[in-house]
């Protein structure tokens, strides 16, 4: 597979060095709305430098895991741990700090500042903000990601996939040990996604960190993804490679019976 | 300095806060020009400065974080009447304030050091009311600063023996001139722009954009917002002190709904995102009350006119509607004046600009 990230070479000044230890885990995460149970005892590791995809059915608890895991909603029991330390509970400016970035499943820009300002919450807020050269970092970034050109405009304003652009580069800024993208190639066309595809390797390339991703673009997984989590209903239905997670006949019925459902 | 102005390169506040100033310079030029002639403009223009402080006061607050607060006059409160007990002459106090402690009675302090702790008081207040307040929900906290309004009116009109109660508090020296408002307004500008520039401005920005998305992005809004607050009530506190020592009396129904209400429209009609816009609305409301309190009186420039009482409430709030459906962010909205200028310059003159960019150095990458 062609690792296709010629572009990201050229940035010689990765603003983190790769890096090796950093590891963050859900152990046994329960998740209960009024007794709705959104998530079961899922447990999930993502390591520095690692790609792992979070795949399952509509409702099986997806979202809810990356929203418990970035701290916007506390685990009704099971742990979060940052680098070995409890996290579970914090509030989400916390989790930031301690290196952890996000993106939504529905665009969340701040709209009416500019594209500029939004990157620089990102840099001035992360959990490594002292003693950086935030204007550098920013306007490297918007470089990056193809914004330099807009970056006076208001975020609103923006085409959708610059949008989601910006939302990358927002949680880059505040350089994370880990990413977690919500959906990110949600409504994109095929070339849109391949250009995703390679964005998020040229991400983990240049940036060194650990990215969880979820979406329902199958193909764009498979390729990104060394490790595959599949969720259903809450669970955990099956964890490991693209090739035997592909191959596993509870993940096929899940997801053929998902298909036949639609139709 | 530059780890506060993080931002400078972005929102030049030196821009901003020039042009704005020069504005008001004007201003004052033609109140200077008018003093002595009896007009009406010596008494309207130093109360219009000290307006221009407090809706800059409440534009750094509401204004970056998209929380209403409608307790800021109960600082402007605190700010007049520790002004009165500071400066007001030792015969008048033993007769205003019954209560009030005998080393207290004989002070009488001069201008600057009665506004440096009559600020001082307000901030107090402030920090302490905020580390409850700041921890509540957008909502609640709006209604909760109404409550604040309503505790520290019964406060000012209850508390006889330090505030004389409903009857008011007179006897204030005169020590705020057409200068010194002009003065504290011009600062109140620089304070502002720079606020909103600063990483705790930028922060509170993105919170009153998608608090959720800040918190995400590492942003502790309560903190944002605890600091905006206390930094809010002590420029309203200031305004207080100033204003006390240019009306020389007042009594607590100046603090009141009445007083919150047309410094709300000031900030909606102006644009509250912008400090061109708190100033622009503070001007327009003025010449439009000063306009339609002349028409009730029964004369416009020197011409008799019909006699319509509470004409001036009823326009002021047509047309603060109208600003809320025709041009929702107010007349400036998200951009300061010298921006507005700037892309009035790049319509008529375009020279080569990236399309909808600001001319802001850093484009290096723009195509």
């Amino acid at each position: 597979m062609a690792a296709g990230h010629d572009d990201t070479g050229a940035t010689a000044t990765a603003p983190t060095p790769a890096r090796t230890s950093h590891l963050m885990e859900a152990l046994a995460v329960s998740k209960h709305f009024r007794g709705v149970h959104a998530l079961d005892g899922v447990s999930l590791q993502v390591a520095a430098g690692e790609i792992v995809g979070l795949i399952g059915p509509n409702g099986s608890g997806k979202t809810t895991l990356l929203n418990v895991l970035s701290g916007v909603y506390a685990p009704t029991s099971g742990k979060v741990r940052c680098d070995g330390r409890q996290v579970e509970g914090f509030r989400p400016n916390r989790i930031a700090h301690m290196g952890v970035g996000r993106t939504f499943q529905n665009i969340r820009l701040f709209g009416h500042l500019t594209v500029r300002q939004n990157v620089e919450v990102g840099s001035v807020s992360g959990h490594a903000s002292k003693g950086v050269d935030h204007r550098a970092d920013v306007d490297r970034l918007l470089g990056r990601f193809g914004l330099a050109a807009s970056a006076d405009v208001q975020a609103l304003n923006l085409p959708y996939g610059a949008q989601r652009r910006v939302e990358i580069a927002r949680a880059l800024a505040g350089r994370p040990y880990f990413l977690l993208l919500d959906e990110p190639a949600a409504g994109m066309n095929e070339t849109e996604s391949d250009t995703l595809l390679e964005t998020i390797m040229g991400v983990r390339a240049e940036f060194g960190c650990g990215i969880l991703i979820v979406d329902h673009d199958l193909r764009l997984i498979m390729r990104l993804c060394e490790r595959i989590h599949v969720l259903a209903e809450g669970r955990t239905l099956a964890e490991g490679t693209p090739e035997e997670v592909r191959h596993d006949p509870t993940v096929i019925d899940v997801f053929l019976g998902d298909a036949l459902k639609d139709t | 300095m530059n780890r506060f102005l993080h931002s400078l390169y972005v929102r030049n506040v030196a821009s901003t806060s020039g042009l704005l100033i020069g504005i008001l310079a004007i201003v004052a030029v033609i109140g200077a020009l008018s003093a002595g002639t009896g007009s009406s403009l010596t008494l309207i223009i130093p109360n219009f400065f000290i307006t221009v402080i407090i809706v800059i006061a409440l534009q750094m607050f509401t204004g970056n974080s998209g929380v209403v607060s409608w307790g800021h006059a109960a600082f402007v409160g605190i700010g007049a009447y520790v002004t009165a007990w500071l400066t007001v002459p030792a015969v008048i106090k033993s007769d205003v304030f019954r209560a009030m402690p005998s080393w207290l009675i004989d002070a009488q302090w001069s201008f600057i050091p009665t506004i440096v702790v009559a600020t001082l008081a307000g901030t107090l207040v402030a920090a302490l009311i905020g580390i409850v307040l700041c921890r509540m929900k957008e909502t609640a906290m709006a209604m909760s600063t109404l409550a604040l309004l309503v505790i520290a009116h019964g406060v000012y009109a209850n508390w006889f023996g330090m505030t004389r109660g409903a009857q008011g508090v007179y006897g204030l020296p005169q020590n705020t001139t057409l200068w010194g408002a002009f003065g504290f307004a011009s600062l109140a500008v620089i304070v502002g722009v720079m606020f909103r520039d600063s990483r705790v401005g930028l922060r509170l920005q993105a919170s009153r954009e998608d608090p959720l998305a800040a918190e995400a992005t590492g942003v502790s809004v309560v903190r944002s917002r605890y600091i905006a607050w206390v930094a809010s009530a002590a420029l309203a506190a200031l305004c207080g002190s100033v204003w006390a020592q240019f009306n020389l009396a007042f009594d607590p129904s100046q603090f009141y709904y009445t007083q919150v209400f047309a410094v709300l429209s000031m900030l909606v009609i102006g644009g509250m995102a912008t400090m061109s816009g708190a100033i622009i609305g503070a001007g327009v409301v003025t010449v439009l009350s000063q306009i339609l309190y002349d028409i009730e009186a029964g004369s416009l420039f020197g011409i008799t006119v019909p006699r319509i009482s509470g004409l001036q409430q009823m326009i002021l709030a047509i047309v603060t509607l109208l600003i809320l459906i025709y041009r929702r962010n107010g007349i400036l909205s998200w951009w300061e004046l010298d921006e507005w200028v700037r892309k009035g310059k790049e319509r008529f003159f375009p020279g080569g600009r990236p399309r909808g960019g600001r001319p802001v150095s850093g484009d290096k990458e723009g195509g």
